[in-house]
């Protein structure tokens, strides 16, 4: 049986990290500020799963 | 999912959220890849994360390779304006579900979402299927 990953809970502050927009350098919370709502998608590299 | 994502951008503009793509492709990479498979720039954000440092307090490093290579989950979250979580999909096979990848433009009350057959999405019949 495989492992789930332990990955922080529903209801905590996401980690920040820095997001380079066209515009701007933000940091996650910033940019999580200005929309109703925030996607984070994350996939591994396109060498490895090109869709 | 690239391919889903960028057609469906404006659909998640319209919602009033936006969409960050994390992968450890460096920027460069990333413009290559969007440049050879779609001849323009993906029109979400995007943030390299080459150091693994995003993966890491994410919880997103596997254990063990994936049968097609690489160590990085496919995960998906949805922040509020507190950039507090209120949704979390680890792994998320949205890539191979339609199912999955509808979910997401039901939690941010869009449209519903469309992807391209050329993206590798089937829907989970066709997977219990095959």
């Amino acid at each position: 049986m495989i492992a789930k990953p332990k990955t922080p809970r529903v209801g905590v502050k996401a980690p920040e990290f820095i997001i380079e927009t066209p515009d701007h350098r933000l940091a996650l919370h910033q940019l999580a500020e200005r929309h109703e709502k925030l996607i984070l998608t994350t996939q591994d590299s396109y060498r490895y799963h090109p869709n | 999912m690239a391919a889903s994502l960028k057609q469906d951008y404006a659909k998640i503009l319209k919602a009033k959220a936006n969409l960050v793509m994390i992968s450890p492709d460096s920027l460069e990479e990333h413009r290559k890849y969007a440049l050879t498979f779609f001849r323009e720039e993906l029109p979400y954000l995007y943030v390299s994360d080459s150091n693994l440092d995003i993966a890491r307090r994410y919880g997103l490093i596997r254990k063990e390779e994936h049968p097609h290579g690489g160590f990085y989950y496919r995960s998906l979250w949805i922040l509020n304006r507190d950039a507090m979580i209120t949704y979390k999909s680890v792994p998320w096979e949205g890539n191979a579900q339609v199912e999955e990848y509808q979910k997401l433009f039901k939690l941010i009350d869009s449209e519903p979402g469309e992807w391209r057959a050329t993206c590798g999405l089937r829907s989970s019949e066709q997977l219990h299927a095959s």
